[in-house]
């Protein structure tokens, strides 16, 4: 049984925010729905500022807040590492969302043609491109969010592409789908300057393991028990003297 | 345009050494006090991906990028709307436009700068997210170089809209 990590080297990291486009595309999450996120922060007063981009997936604890607070064991923990939900028993209470102290819970409100930046169904494209719906543009396609391998079961439950049912919530899943075929997950894929990194702990010769002997090793809020499983390399955790100059402003449209 | 200086300052430019001479935005008036520069956001390609839906999602809207210290020196705060007006040393035209100061500590105070990504109006997922900075920087006499880059360097003051 492997023994699975997400490691961040943030001096590697450039902030250009291809984690959370790949992340995007792969689960076809809604509009707003961003299970991965990189956070952009800021230190010192001119002309003494430093810069420094912090991605944030979902941390998969080892002690996970949402499982103890789910009252129908749809989050639960997979030996390897895992935090994923079972969207056949997800009743959408939204505890999981309130009880993460990351907030990387996200609740569907809409069925998922709806939650998509084009619905599909509706005659969008007659504003755009002068008649004609986004589906018959592309010839009516596969639409990216049918991709099969979300609906298979993965260890015998439905955990995989949780933008996909209407009233459940929905969040990063380290991509089990690809990890399952033995792919690292679609922003570990996508990362231009190898700044993430996905594997096993228990594998001594594995990039993760390597990474984590470095040192200046740390985790998102440590204090509070989590035991995340995502760690950081290098950087500076996010306090009082590190502020947040970027924030996505636009209110979500749920 | 010649009797305003312009000719001269243009021809001087096509010397085959380099030459240097004041910058043209230099003459403008005193309380055009701030230079304006444009950048590239690192998630967009150019202005071509402005429609983008998932792009203009993580970067809805222009700001005018702005040294903590200076806004609050104009009474600025984060998010206030602002014209920024442009002023053309040669002909003593001047240009507005409207967008929202972003304040942020890496940047020097004299200086400010917004994105050219934006500006677009039929596109419906690009449309109303503020304006290009391409619509205040003068072109023509004095504010073109002789390898036809276009010197998009120009004096602008801010005041709150």
């Amino acid at each position: 049984m492997p023994r699975y990590a997400y490691v961040i080297d943030l001096n590697r990291c450039m902030g250009c925010n291809a984690c959370v486009e790949a992340c995007k595309i792969e689960n076809n999450t809604g509009e707003g729905m961003l299970w991965m996120y990189v956070f952009r922060l800021e230190k010192g007063k001119y002309p003494d500022v430093n810069w420094q981009f912090m991605p944030r997936p979902c941390m998969h604890c080892d002690n996970p807040p949402c499982v103890k607070v789910c009252p129908v064991g749809a989050r639960f923990k997979r030996e390897d590492g895992f935090t994923l939900t079972d969207f056949d028993r997800c009743i959408g209470c939204r505890f999981c969302e309130v009880s993460c102290p990351y907030g990387v819970n996200y609740f569907n409100w809409k069925k998922p043609k709806d939650n998509q930046y084009f619905a599909w169904h509706e005659e969008e494209g007659a504003g755009v491109y002068g008649s004609g719906s986004a589906g018959q543009i592309i010839g009516n396609a596969v639409v990216p969010y049918e991709n099969p391998d979300h609906k298979k079961l993965y260890g015998e439950r439905l955990v995989s592409g949780g933008a996909h049912y209407l009233g459940v919530v929905g969040k990063c899943t380290w991509c089990v789908h690809r990890v399952e075929k033995g792919l690292p997950p679609a922003c570990v894929a996508n990362c231009p300057v190898h700044a993430l990194h996905f594997g096993d702990l228990d594998d001594p010769g594995s990039e993760v393991s390597n990474l984590l002997k470095r040192g200046n090793v740390w985790r998102l809020l440590e204090e509070l028990g989590t035991e995340p499983r995502v760690y950081y390399l290098g950087g500076q955790q996010p306090g009082h003297d590190l502020r947040l100059w970027y924030t996505r402003r636009q209110e979500v449209k749920a | 345009m010649k009797a305003l200086g312009a000719g001269q300052i243009y021809w001087q430019d096509y010397t085959p050494l380099p030459r240097w001479r004041k910058p043209t935005m230099d003459g403008s008036p005193a309380d055009f006090d701030l230079y304006l520069i444009s950048h590239k956001k690192i998630e967009f390609k150019q202005s071509r991906t402005t429609f983008n839906a998932l792009l203009n999602e993580l970067e809805p809207e222009q700001a005018v990028e702005m040294n903590t210290a200076a806004a609050a020196a104009r009474g600025l705060a984060d998010g206030d709307p602002v014209w920024v007006e442009s002023h053309n040393a040669i002909t003593g035209e001047k240009k507005r436009i409207k967008a929202k100061v972003k304040t942020i500590e890496g940047i020097r105070p004299d200086t400010i700068t917004m994105s050219h990504h934006y500006g677009f109006w039929v596109h419906p997922r690009a449309k109303d997210r503020g304006p290009t900075p391409n619509v205040i920087f003068p072109v023509g006499e004095g504010y073109i170089t002789n390898t036809a880059d276009q010197s998009y360097q120009v004096k602008v003051r801010v005041t709150q809209a």
